[in-house]
């Protein structure tokens, strides 16, 4: 429904994004980069607010300027944008009420969607009394108000708090199970990690990867990983393990009782783990990878592909 | 939804209606008129009985709503009002979600410009009509207690009418051009509305100036007595036998309406505003 065609964009002499390509049809999708790697000008060119310098979108074959594409997509910014005098309720209403909804229409519509997200109490006080966390619901509103089928939201956990990102997980869930799209875009990796099915990868503009989760981590078998292990006896535990080819480094926590090991070939040493874990029972207590969060993978992808970090 | 002319319309309306309510809960344009009453007050108090004795009721009473409301206070409220509801939008970064609505640019400038047109010009024509009634209610003072008669006032209400609409127009293009419209407000009444009203005919530029079609207006419908204040103010320099010469009022009125819009279109469909981050 969404797609992305060789999209670049230039400011002067800077290049913010060079040709981006990717469709997105269903689920969600996380948009992750640090800041200043092009996702809040991706997001603004996808839903018309900037046009590319090179590249199309096109949202279900229409130019993302075009009205009829704006009733498919709803946008929630990463700034603070509402206005304080109206109250939540009559802010989304307005809203509506410019795509051409009738005044009674808008205003049930508006009570209903900040119900459900939440602002049942609070929607018909005026939006300067609000928290952080209760704005960007009603930016999530205005948002989701017009039922559209793809959803973007860019950085919108920025400053909640760990109940209201909890509470904005749970809607975001909701959304991707309910067949839109929902892409969201965030420097924080961990946040997506749970999140997305799929995850773009932006660094300096540019597209690094894309795919599931899992996938990309298949991909990344060559990299190496860290692993944490508990023993009861890590010195033991660390004499087994040293002469073995597949562990390139290897440090000892005598306080915590535990082990850390680096490797470039994960599979062949959770296979002498097994094997150890079997002769020596309680030589090993548990077992984490250290890396396995999206954090070492962007990390990894950009040495990988010679970019600076 | 269709995008037939009845949903461009609604839009319209609504974009219009929106307009408004954010101008009258600002209350900003109380500002501007609460300069000119005060203004018109000073001067009001600063004559005494005997020299306001000496004037005709439609004389004075005309020279003041034209200098304090149609000179002054119209073009800097129709101007300043027209840009700040476009340049607060902006400054916000609510324009960032509005222009994510189902609207076009063009539908949504259409309608800020109806809606501050109007706020503008029922503000003006109700300072008008304040001055018009607290001066004539005083007709005992004028000379042979004439006060002032009617047909002042609702020329004085047409006029203000008749021009807001350009005012607004070249306002909504300086707020979506400029960061800061209040500048170009000032400048444009010192340098257009001022100067350039009041240079000779021969130079050609006078027709784009809203306050000399206001004077032409006058000048036609009220006919003011040769020699007073508020001739003079509607001449300036203009020679007494040729008023009649210039261009038509209407003529000016369109002309510098639809260059306002078109231009404040134009600029507002090719622009990108910026995200202003508040978080």
């Amino acid at each position: 429904m969404i797609l992305c065609s060789s999209v670049g964009k230039t400011f002067g002499q800077v290049a913010a994004l060079g040709e981006v390509s990717f469709e997105l049809d269903s689920g969600v999708v996380g948009l992750v980069g640090r800041n200043g790697a092009g996702k809040t000008t991706l997001m603004r060119i996808l839903v018309g607010l900037s046009r590319p310098s090179v590249g199309e979108v096109k949202i279900d074959g229409r130019s993302p300027t075009s009205p009829a594409a704006r009733r498919l997509v709803g946008y929630c910014p990463d700034f603070d944008s509402l206005y304080d005098e109206l109250t939540g309720a009559e802010f989304v209403a307005w809203m509506l009420r410019l795509d051409g909804v009738g005044a009674k229409a808008a205003k049930h519509r508006a009570r209903e969607v900040l119900d459900e997200l939440g602002l049942d109490e609070a929607m018909d006080r005026r939006i300067r009394t609000y928290s952080k966390g209760m704005r960007q619901r009603v930016r999530l509103g205005q948002a989701l108000a017009h039922r559209p089928k793809a959803v973007l939201l860019d950085e919108p956990m920025t400053g909640l708090d760990p109940v209201a990102r909890r509470e904005l997980s749970d809607e975001i869930h909701r959304l991707g199970q309910t067949g839109h799209i929902v892409l969201v875009s965030s420097h924080v990796l961990h946040e997506l990690e749970a999140l997305a099915d799929r995850v773009l990868l932006v660094h300096q503009g540019r597209l690094i990867a894309d795919g599931p989760v899992r996938d990309l981590r298949a991909k990344l078998e060559d990299r190496p990983h860290q692993l944490e292990l508990k023993s009861s006896n890590p010195r033991r535990l660390a004499e087994r393990l040293v002469p073995l080819a597949v562990v390139d480094s290897l440090t000892i926590d005598e306080e915590d009782d535990s082990l850390r090991i680096e490797t470039s070939a994960s599979e062949g040493l959770f296979r002498e783990l097994t094997e150890i874990g079997a002769d020596s029972e309680g030589l090993i207590e548990e077992l984490r990878v250290a890396d396995e969060g999206l954090d070492s993978v962007f990390s990894y992808l950009v040495a990988r592909r010679g970019l600076k970090a | 939804m269709n995008q037939g002319p009845i949903l461009v319309l609604r839009q319209i309306l609504e974009a219009a209606r929106q307009s408004t309510l954010r101008l009258v809960r600002t209350r900003l344009f109380l500002f501007f008129w609460g300069v000119a009453i005060l203004g018109g007050v000073l001067l009001y108090a600063a004559l005494p009985d005997e020299e306001l004795s000496r004037e005709r009721g439609d004389e004075f009473t005309g020279f003041v709503l034209y200098l304090l409301v149609l000179q002054f206070g119209l073009p800097l409220a129709g101007v300043h009002l027209a840009a700040t509801s476009l340049r607060d939008d902006i400054d916000r970064g609510t324009l960032g979600i509005i222009q994510t609505r189902a609207i076009s640019r063009a539908t949504l400038l259409f309608g800020r410009f109806l809606g501050t047109t109007f706020v503008v010009g029922v503000s003006a024509s109700l300072v008008l009509a304040i001055w018009f009634f607290a001066l004539q209610s005083h007709g005992d003072v004028w000379r042979h207690g004439i006060g002032p008669e009617n047909k002042l006032l609702f020329t004085m209400v047409k006029a203000a009418l008749f021009s807001v609409s350009s005012y607004t127009a070249l306002g909504l293009f300086f707020g979506a051009r400029l960061n800061r419209p209040i500048v170009a407000t000032v400048l444009f009444v010192a340098g257009i509305e001022l100067f350039v009203s009041n240079l000779p005919v021969e130079a050609g530029l006078r027709a784009w100036s809203p306050t000399d079609a206001v004077r032409r207006l006058l000048q036609i419908e009220l006919e003011p007595v040769a020699g007073s204040d508020f001739s003079q103010s509607l001449r300036g320099y203009l020679p007494e036998d040729r008023v009649r010469e210039f261009v038509e009022p209407w003529t000016v009125w369109a002309r510098v309406t639809a260059t306002g819009l078109f231009l404040a279109v134009w600029t507002f469909s090719s622009r990108e505003y910026a995200a202003r981050a508040k978080d």
